[in-house]
């Protein structure tokens, strides 16, 4: 008795402390759907003292919402794709075959994955305008797909390797070539790394702002960063506005979260063992 | 023995991805290793050879160690403070009994899946002068003297920083902690309690050399990610005021885009790749030795 009544207290304490950790979050979405005048007169309040959905409809009209989420879509989706493939591809030899050149090849891509990618922004900036692809949805999937390669081939390497070489040799017994290997026995087994690269590297690519940034600045298509960072300047005096703003830009990833909470839990840990 | 055949089939496989970042990164980073002895305007084609001189100007620059102070600052802190608020939670957490801690969980996680400008501007909002949160609260318990601009001076702003880049990433560090935990089989503690220990003698010889891994893993995943930030100490400061909250990052972004000084921003550019992979090598190599142990 005494004991659970120690357990209660302590879960208290805790609630408590969970609550004040995710006051700033509650703090923009409740200010999303307050007036202003109500705002401005009692900025932080516990419930809706007014509630009005013209802040969100003002992102969604003056701040173009459709036309930058079929830019971020389009750039997460198709680096994302890149990613996956490509890097699953690279990764089979890899872990599979044995020889100094591809042992080399892995401890530099480890190497790469603690790089910066500001490191490469001068020289980078020419080199996507030499190749005509500044100011372009693939221009940007593509650097993402060069720089986030590093940490897939990483995840990809090191899942392939826990499975048993003996499955491989079979396949190669029964007249298997590498690439049907690859396709028909790996791809199979190695969805669950699979799963995890999808959610980290979409999360990442789209949360993105400095590639989009210095490499998509036509007006005409912004990433929801980069729109929504740049909307700061105009409503600094109307912050619920850009409340609004952050709650529609998170909402596809939030949506994604909610429904698939422990994936994402379990994707972006795995995705913290680098290094 | 490989064959030759599956050698070459292997590196068949490696070509699509090798080249992409060949283009895109290798020849990139290579270039602003070039560079960096360079005397180049931007534009033109042809740039000439000037030894060292970019890093003897990075130097003599006003703002650099400042800038550098500040990222050592951001990952120093940063780290300490993320692993010791993340493992107190874990421990707090781990606990039979407790009715929500997959909930709490879940909570503490949100942060990390929103993008870096919406946490930079939910903060500007919190540190907002007269009707942010953290003004509005120091208002209500009668402390408003103590309000300030936060994110506008110059002893300040850093501290204003690196708690909101904590909140921002504690809960992967947190889940890591957890899970870690939660592989510590309970039999230890039971028979470490039937001998007499207390509850900080089981912390320190139970529970810290069986989190080693989780430990390992957590400092270097807050060190090379509080170093490669950019996106969010930008949307939260720009670098302001002035410079006294620019990292390293923001730097070789000023450098190349609103000062246009690419010499400098190239020379730094290869002094901090340099500094990361020192850094890396020599925490895996401390790290992991401590770990075998």
């Amino acid at each position: 008795m005494k004991a659970n009544r120690r357990n209660l207290s302590q879960e208290l304490v805790l609630i408590v402390v969970t609550g004040l950790f995710i006051l700033p979050l509650y703090y923009a979405v409740i200010n999303a759907f307050k007036s202003q005048e109500s705002v401005s007169l009692h900025p932080f309040t516990i419930w809706f003292n007014t509630f009005t959905l013209k802040y969100i409809s003002d992102f969604f009209v003056h701040r173009q919402y459709l036309r930058t989420l079929f830019y971020s879509g389009s750039i997460t989706v198709l680096a994302v794709a890149l990613i996956i493939s490509l890097c699953s591809l690279g990764a089979f030899p890899l872990a599979n075959v044995r020889s100094r050149i591809f042992r080399i090849y892995y401890i530099a891509i480890v190497g790469a994955i603690v790089l910066p990618f500001e490191i490469a922004l001068i020289p980078l900036v020419v080199v996507l305008k030499n190749l005509h692809l500044s100011y372009t949805v693939w221009g940007i999937a593509l650097v993402h797909t060069a720089w986030n390669a590093p940490f897939a081939i990483f995840l990809y390497t090191g899942y392939m390797r826990t499975i048993p070489r003996e499955l491989e040799e079979a396949a190669i017994i029964d007249g298997c070539g590498m690439l049907r290997t690859y396709y028909h026995i790996f791809l199979p087994l190695i969805k669950p790394i699979t799963a995890a690269c999808v959610i980290i590297f979409a999360t990442w690519v789209w949360n993105d702002f400095l590639v989009a940034y210095v490499a998509l600045r036509n007006p005409q298509q912004l990433t929801m960063q980069v729109n929504l960072y740049s909307s700061l300047g105009k409503y600094l005096q109307q912050y619920n506005v850009l409340f609004a703003g952050m709650i529609l830009v998170c909402l596809p990833i939030l949506v994604l979260f909610l429904f698939m909470q422990k994936h994402f839990i379990k994707g972006l840990t795995a995705g913290a063992i680098k290094g | 023995m490989e064959s030759k055949k599956r050698v070459l089939t292997g590196i068949l496989f490696l070509l699509p991805i090798t080249l992409i970042m060949l283009v895109l990164f290798i020849i990139p980073v290579f270039q602003t290793f070039w560079l960096s002895f360079r005397d180049w305007n931007g534009i033109s084609a042809v740039s000439k050879f000037i030894g060292f001189d970019n890093y003897l100007a990075l130097l003599k620059s006003d703002s650099i160690r400042q800038t550098i102070l500040n990222t050592l600052q951001l990952f120093a802190l940063g780290t300490v403070l993320i692993n010791a608020i993340a493992l107190a939670a874990a421990v707090a957490f781990d606990r039979k009994g407790l009715i929500h801690t997959s909930l709490y969980k879940v909570v503490y996680f949100l942060p990390t899946v929103l993008s870096p400008v919406v946490v930079a501007l939910i903060w500007r909002a919190m540190y907002f002068t007269d009707w942010g949160v953290i003004d509005t609260v120091l208002k209500r318990i009668g402390l408003s003297s103590l309000s300030r601009v936060w994110l506008g001076e110059p002893g300040v702003v850093m501290i204003c920083l690196i708690i909101a880049y904590a909140w921002y990433q504690i809960g992967t560090t947190l889940v890591i902690y957890l899970a870690g935990l939660q592989s510590i089989p309970v039999e230890l503690y039971e028979s470490a309690m039937i001998d007499g220990a207390g509850r900080f003698q089981q912390f320190r010889t139970i529970t810290v050399p069986l989190l080693a891994p989780a430990i390992t893993i957590n400092v270097l995943f807050v060190v090379v990610n509080a170093l490669k930030t950019f996106d969010f100490p930008f949307a939260l400061t720009e670098g302001g005021p002035q410079y006294f909250s620019r990292v390293v990052t923001l730097q070789i972004y000023f450098y190349a885009f609103r000062g246009i000084k690419y010499g400098l921003g190239t020379a730094l550019s290869v002094v901090y790749t340099l500094f990361i992979l020192l850094l890396s090598i020599t925490l895996v190599r401390s790290l992991g030795r401590r770990e075998q142990r």
